[in-house]
């Protein structure tokens, strides 16, 4: 699963005006979060593919701590979780607590 | 943590500055590479002794110390000794360790290094004392590092790392990349067929999937006539435009479920009873 039934409804009512905040995590499920903080997603479309813009997004977590999921919600805190997605490249944030998003799309289908 | 090069000016990229000694010196750009990690350094002008600016160092810190020495003196290196001393907050400088290091023949390098004991009490400073030096002996490279084993040398020249302050004089730290990941979410519209209707046009115009914008999936090989309803709005009936096609899609508020053939055609509702999810060509 990627996007839940409430991240789907987010994006087909607003498209990428969406208002949508990136965490990373150790997990799939809303309460994996292991970033200090979200980042709110700002994006372009084209082609069907929304891109978000302004990467690397920048966060700071536990040395070591697990990131190994986006996870996407409706706020920078609390708020309506929107899905997750498996991260590729590194799974852990570095010795400083650093990781850094380097690119995030949200690709629609029908297929 | 980084690995971090103390010495503050490890190889006199620009000056001497830090170096001292009873021997006249001058900095040097002929140090060979890559015998020599850098080519510049400083090379003895007469005889006596040179020693390497200091790294900040507190009792008890254990480091690695090295350099590089190379001999363009004319005559073979059997050895020189190295002090490896400490600066103390009183009682003057401590020697409290050496060993011998020789280079060899004339126009050769060799790397001096050593795992120094514990910091004597009262230490502020490490650095190393080249004894006994003549006219054409050189060091440069100097690594002081607060660690238990001796690593390769680096200085804020080297790849991923950076100087703390001025370039070439001062201390220099490797650089820690953060960790780096990418996501790709994939938005499978067949998921969205719950009968809940997004407003129209938003989502078709943002993702370009104009025959989702019901909130539903047509069947394969009706997207024309699914493309009608990306122009309805909200409402549950289409136009009467759309059953001037000959097609009734208006099936909301309908008892029943399943399909039912009309002419030739063949159109099914939703269980959820919001909006036409498959239309289809009756054969």
């Amino acid at each position: 699963m990627a996007l839940n039934q409430a991240g789907i409804n987010a994006i087909l009512e607003d498209g990428n005006e969406a208002v949508i905040w990136v965490a990373i995590g150790s997990g799939p499920t809303s309460g994996d979060q292991t970033s200090n903080q979200r980042v709110q997603l700002t994006s372009s479309v084209a082609s069907g593919v929304i891109t978000a813009t302004g990467v690397p997004y920048a966060f700071t977590g536990t040395p070591a701590a697990g990131a190994t999921h986006a996870l996407l919600y409706s706020a920078s805190t609390a708020g309506t979780f929107y899905g997750f997605d498996a991260l590729t490249g590194d799974q852990a944030f570095n010795a400083n607590g650093d990781y850094s998003l380097t690119s995030l799309t949200v690709t629609g289908s029908s297929s | 943590m980084g690995r971090r090069n103390l010495c503050p000016n490890p190889a006199a990229k620009n000056n001497t500055t830090g170096y001292s000694g009873s021997a006249t010196f001058a900095r040097t750009t002929d140090f060979p590479t890559p015998a020599c990690p850098r080519s510049t350094g400083v090379r003895a002008t007469g005889s006596g002794f040179i020693q390497t600016p200091v790294a900040a160092c507190a009792p008890g810190d254990v480091f690695s110390v090295s350099f590089y020495g190379d001999n363009q003196s004319g005559g073979f290196d059997f050895g020189h000794t190295v002090y490896v001393a400490y600066t103390r907050s009183a009682g003057g400088d401590a020697f409290p360790e050496n060993f011998v290091f020789g280079i060899g023949a004339s126009g050769s390098s060799a790397r001096a290094s050593r795992v120094a004991a514990a910091a004597p009490a009262l230490a502020t400073g490490i650095y190393l004392l080249y004894d006994s030096l003549s006219n054409g002996y050189g060091l440069t490279g100097v690594l002081l590092e607060k660690v238990g084993a001796v690593d390769t040398y680096a200085d804020g020249d080297t790849a991923s790392w950076t100087w703390d302050g001025t370039n070439g004089n001062s201390t220099s730290s490797e650089v820690t990349l953060p960790s780096q990941g990418s996501a790709a979410f994939a938005l499978d519209l067949a998921v969205a067929t719950t009968g809940q209707r997004p407003s129209a046009g938003v989502a078709a115009l943002a993702l370009g999937v104009a025959p989702a914008a019901a909130g539903t999936r047509p069947s394969a090989g009706v997207a024309a006539l699914a493309l009608g309803l990306a122009a309805d709005a909200r409402g549950a009936r289409p136009s009467k435009g759309a059953a001037a096609l000959g097609l009734d899609l208006a099936v909301e508020g309908r008892s029943g479920s399943g399909t039912s053939a009309r002419g030739p055609w063949v159109v099914s509702r939703p269980s959820s009873g919001r909006i036409v999810t498959n239309v289809q060509v009756a054969n």
